[in-house]
């Protein structure tokens, strides 16, 4: 078995907003192993998106993280000053690329010195150096010329331009790991082509670790390795990509990807999951999807289901009691 | 569940929860009844003369006393009777003359936001107009002209002051105008007029009421400024602005400060308190939209 | 043919003005959508995809004259509605409607439900009753799958999905015969993207609707559409019966579409085709064929001319020289 880079264990992350105190996300574990791509795959409010931002510190000021320990290189980050973690974790082992890039890219600085910056204050180097290196990154993530790209501001490049920055900005540094928080969401299917190719090709050239959160289960048949499927903040359902797909057990699982419109012929209806995502300050008691779920039980009602193996996956659900239950939520 | 909508809910609970926004209020709510029920405080007339016991002669420039909390003037009228009566026209002329303003700047920036193209150039250069208009000299020249009243005041400043509120509807009408549910409300065959009263002015009302309340502030301020140059509020009526008037004299100014400290602190403290009303006011709208 | 054609669109065109010049050569424009025609039969759905800015939004919003066209001729009903002055347009809402992306920005967030839906009613239906009126949006609600419990209420307590139920309920009340649907299920999440297209599914079947299903999904319009319309920087590349496109798309951009979507199936990852470049900018199209500059069969042809639509199959049209 490969080794593991990084280790999540019974986080969970609490915002305060005008109606009171939430748990964002609920006391969950996973581990990421080395060069391997893990995808978070859930819908709003499902906590994916909560979950990247904890890791990189990033929470928004009224989220904190409540519990848990997150271990980068068997260090737990939790555990250093801010100090520590801003030198020596963040952009160094962990980066991150986002959503939008626009809004995560600085507009009123030039496209190279928003990389040079970075490569400067993490690796110490002289600006010429850190120009040319600078240069070398954007030709990796496939600029066309760069030598003009990188004398341009933001807003003169496209989306897929603009998104190869934000990559080629995560990548100077070497990361050991890298955070995609739904990066190609905002992009068109084209160039959404352009850049998973590009991040599962730099991901073997740099010997990456990628966790890759998305709403989108057709991003994640292409690129992941494992999966963890999240709703209302917690993991439901985790396994091989393969085993996900093709032998889905949580109810909700089995809901998403029946209901996906494929290209395969078939007209009429769509399967279709019940009801709709609670918002967080109406989450249900008992298991959280118990009120769109076709195979509720009395006790789904009430109290909220352990964990069990079945097969290669764990999932969060009572119709699975007979198996193996794993002690926590971890592996 | 829901009765009220929620939007109002949440501003209040956030105005509420602004410590320098509750005392402004409550400062400003404090004037406010002090204006209502001036016959009930003062313990005057505001325009009564006193004479010196016994003589013929008014009591001209009394310092404070029991009988006179704050002294009297230099025509010998107590100066806290006036202060509380003049509350009353202060405040009287600016709530008017805001809501003269309201009401111009209102229309005409939804006019011209809405409708664009001529009408909006139309408008904005009036608006451009009105800025550059020299106001002391019109209202020195109306004071000159016609018998000075309190009505011309009002309207004065009622006139100069709708520009603001324009510019600011307009910029409001032309963010709003762009949301998609104004496009919905024209798909289904809903009038300009209709799209106008029911779905733009009740979405842009929360920058309008800080308006409001940063107008009135400002009124008062002009108010003041015109009575103390004597082309504002005309004795015998009091105002916080023509009480100030005695302080030109250097006389009062240096030896008699009960004549002008009082109604420069009140006017100080009021436009003050609802300035901060008025942030209050701004921030509470802001979280949501 | 003719007779069932609800809609013939000849020679649309709808050009923004970026810059304004007097002199007519100096202006710049963005042409959004650039010479389309097409028509549409009673009761199809036509799905119009391409990526953003190929102005399929635009079309959309032209086609209802909620934008004024620049040129070209809409024909609703065999009606040219190009001629139709504000009053006729209005009357012409009854029967056209438009279903936008995010149905909580196309809502009025300071109205309730009921005032919502009763605005069209208002418009148009003087003649009901308050309690006509309340019934009427109460039945709307039921069709749409919501309780009539919940009119009261505003835009802000409502789920995404139950948003768009709510803009659909609103869309129906006039009973019109072509509703236009913007992205419509785009914003939701996967989950309820299925409970809405059901339900856009059922309406059609019973009311008899025409739909132009607008979308940047290919999944979600190939599931929906009986013909698909395939747009690119505002100009037809081809459009062809839904099942045609998938199994034998002529355009070379349609292909590359189509093979840029993920098959969904991790165990057979097969390459996605990698279409390179990155669309040009709207305001300096290249002068033959639009996607020239990406075409893997590019010649110089294409670069010079531009290649006019033209049947290439069985009701399958093409604006492409090799197609």
């Amino acid at each position: 078995m490969s080794k593991t880079i990084l280790r999540v264990e019974d986080l969970s992350v609490r915002f305060r907003t005008e109606e009171g105190v939430f748990n964002a996300v609920d006391n969950i574990s996973f581990t990421l192993e080395e060069q391997k791509t893990l995808a978070i795959v859930g819908e709003s409010g499902s906590g994916k998106s909560v979950t990247s931002l904890a890791i990189m510190q990033l929470l928004a000021e009224n989220g904190h993280i409540s519990s848990g320990e997150i271990y980068v290189d068997d260090e737990n980050i939790l555990n250093m000053s801010s100090s520590q973690v801003q030198h020596n974790i963040l952009g160094k082992k962990i980066s991150m690329i986002f959503q939008e890039p626009m809004t995560a890219l600085n507009p009123i600085l030039k496209i190279g010195d928003q990389i040079t910056e970075s490569i400067i204050e993490h690796q110490g180097t002289g600006k010429k150096e850190a120009y040319e290196i600078a240069l070398d990154t954007l030709k990796q993530v496939g600029i066309p010329s760069p030598e003009q790209r990188i004398k341009q501001f933001p807003h003169e490049l496209s989306g897929g331009m603009r998104q190869r920055v934000m990559i080629a900005m995560a990548l100077v540094t070497r990361p050991k790991i890298m955070i995609a928080d739904e990066p190609t969401t905002a992009l068109d299917v084209t160039i959404e082509a352009q850049i998973l190719n590009l991040i599962e090709q730099l991901k073997s050239t740099f010997k990456t670790s990628i966790l890759f959160v998305t709403h989108d289960l057709n991003v994640v048949a292409d690129i992941a390795d494992d999966v963890i499927v999240m709703y209302c903040g917690q993991i439901i359902e985790r396994g091989p990509v393969v085993d996900i797909f093709e032998n889905p057990q949580h109810p909700y699982t089995k809901g998403l990807l029946a209901t996906m419109p494929t290209l395969e012929d078939h007209k009429g209806e769509l399967p279709t999951i019940q009801g709709g995502v609670p918002s967080i300050t109406q989450r249900p008691g008992g298991c959280y999807f118990h009120p769109r779920c076709p195979h509720r039980m009395k006790k789904c009602e009430t109290q909220s289901p352990g964990v069990y193996t079945v097969g290669q996956q764990q999932v969060k659900c009572f119709l699975f009691e007979g198996n193996k239950e794993e002690r926590n939520d971890g592996k | 569940m829901f009765k009220k909508n929620s939007f109002y809910d949440f501003a209040y609970r956030r105005f509420t929860r602004n410590r320098l926004a509750v005392i402004g209020f409550a400062v400003t709510l404090f004037f406010v009844i002090m204006a209502l029920f001036a016959p009930l405080i003062a313990p005057h007339e505001p325009s009564e003369f006193f004479f010196v016991e016994g003589q013929n002669v008014y009591d001209k420039y009394a310092a404070p006393s029991s009988e006179h909390l704050l002294g009297t003037d230099s025509l010998g009228r107590d100066v806290f009777s006036r202060l509380v009566y003049g509350a009353r026209v202060t405040m009287m002329v600016a709530l008017l003359a805001v809501s003269i303003s309201t009401v111009i700047g209102t229309v005409i920036g939804l006019l011209s936001g809405y409708f664009g193209k001529i009408i909006d150039n139309i408008f904005m250069r009036l608006v451009d107009i009105v800025i550059s208009f020299p106001v002391l000299f019109l209202l020195i020249s109306i004071s000159t002209i016609m018998d000075p009243s309190i009505w011309i005041v009002i309207f004065a400043i009622g006139f100069v002051s709708w520009t603001s509120t324009a510019r600011l509807v307009r910029a409001e009408v032309l963010r709003v105008k762009e949301l998609d549910y104004i496009a919905a409300a024209r798909a289904c065959g809903t009038s300009n007029l209709k799209i106008i009263v029911k779905h733009i002015l009740p979405n842009i009302l929360a920058p309008i009421m800080v308006q409001v309340t940063i107008g009135t502030a400002q009124a008062i301020l002009m108010e003041a400024s015109l009575s103390f140059l004597g082309v504002g509020v005309q004795q015998p009526t009091p105002s916080w602005g023509n009480m100030l008037m005695d302080a030109q004299k250097l006389l009062v100014l240096r030896d008699m400060p009960w004549i002008w400290i009082p109604p420069g602190v009140v006017n100080l403290l009021l436009v003050l308190a609802i300035y901060f009303v008025g942030d209050g006011l701004r921030d509470a709208f802001d979280s949501r939209q | 043919m003719a007779n069932d054609q609800i809609l013939s669109v000849e020679h649309l065109c709808k050009h923004f003005v970026l810059k304004k010049s007097l002199n007519k050569e100096k202006q710049v424009y963005v042409k959004a959508v650039d010479d389309v025609s097409f028509t549409v039969s009673k009761g199809e759905t036509l799905g119009i995809v391409g990526e953003s800015g190929c102005g399929k939004s635009t079309l959309g919003r032209s086609l209802l004259r909620l934008w004024e066209p620049t040129s070209g001729d809409i024909y609703f009903n065999g009606e040219n509605i190009m001629s139709y002055d504000s009053r006729q347009l209005r009357e012409l809402r009854k029967d056209m409607q438009y279903i936008f992306q995010d149905p909580y920005s196309s809502m009025n967030p300071k109205m309730t439900i009921r005032d919502i839906i009763v605005e069209p009613l208002d418009n148009f239906h003087k003649e009901m009753s308050s309690k006509e009126k309340e019934d009427k949006v109460a039945h709307l609600l039921d069709i749409v799958g919501l309780s009539p419990d919940v009119m009261n209420r505003y835009p802000h307590e409502f789920s995404g999905g139950q948003r768009q139920r709510i803009v659909i309920a609103r869309g129906i009340a006039l009973n019109p015969q072509l509703l236009v649907c913007d992205e419509s299920v785009s914003a939701l999440d996967v989950s309820v993207q299925a409970q809405i297209i059901n339900l856009l599914q059922k309406l059609k079947k019973q009311f008899n609707l025409t739909y132009l299903f607008i979308s940047h999904d290919l999944r979600v319009v190939k599931f929906i559409s009986d013909r698909i319309m395939v747009l690119y920087l505002g100009q037809i590349m081809e459009i062809a019966p839904s099942d045609t496109l998938f199994s034998d798309p002529k355009h070379p951009y349609t292909r590359s579409l189509i093979g840029s979507i993920s098959k969904g199936n991790p165990r057979n990852r097969q390459e996605r085709v990698i279409l390179e470049g990155e669309i040009p900018n709207p305001m300096n199209l290249p002068k033959g064929c639009p996607f020239s500059t990406r075409c893997p069969v590019a010649t110089d042809k294409c670069r010079e001319q531009k290649p006019l639509l033209r049947p290439v199959g069985e009701n399958q049209y093409a604006s492409c020289f090799y197609a």
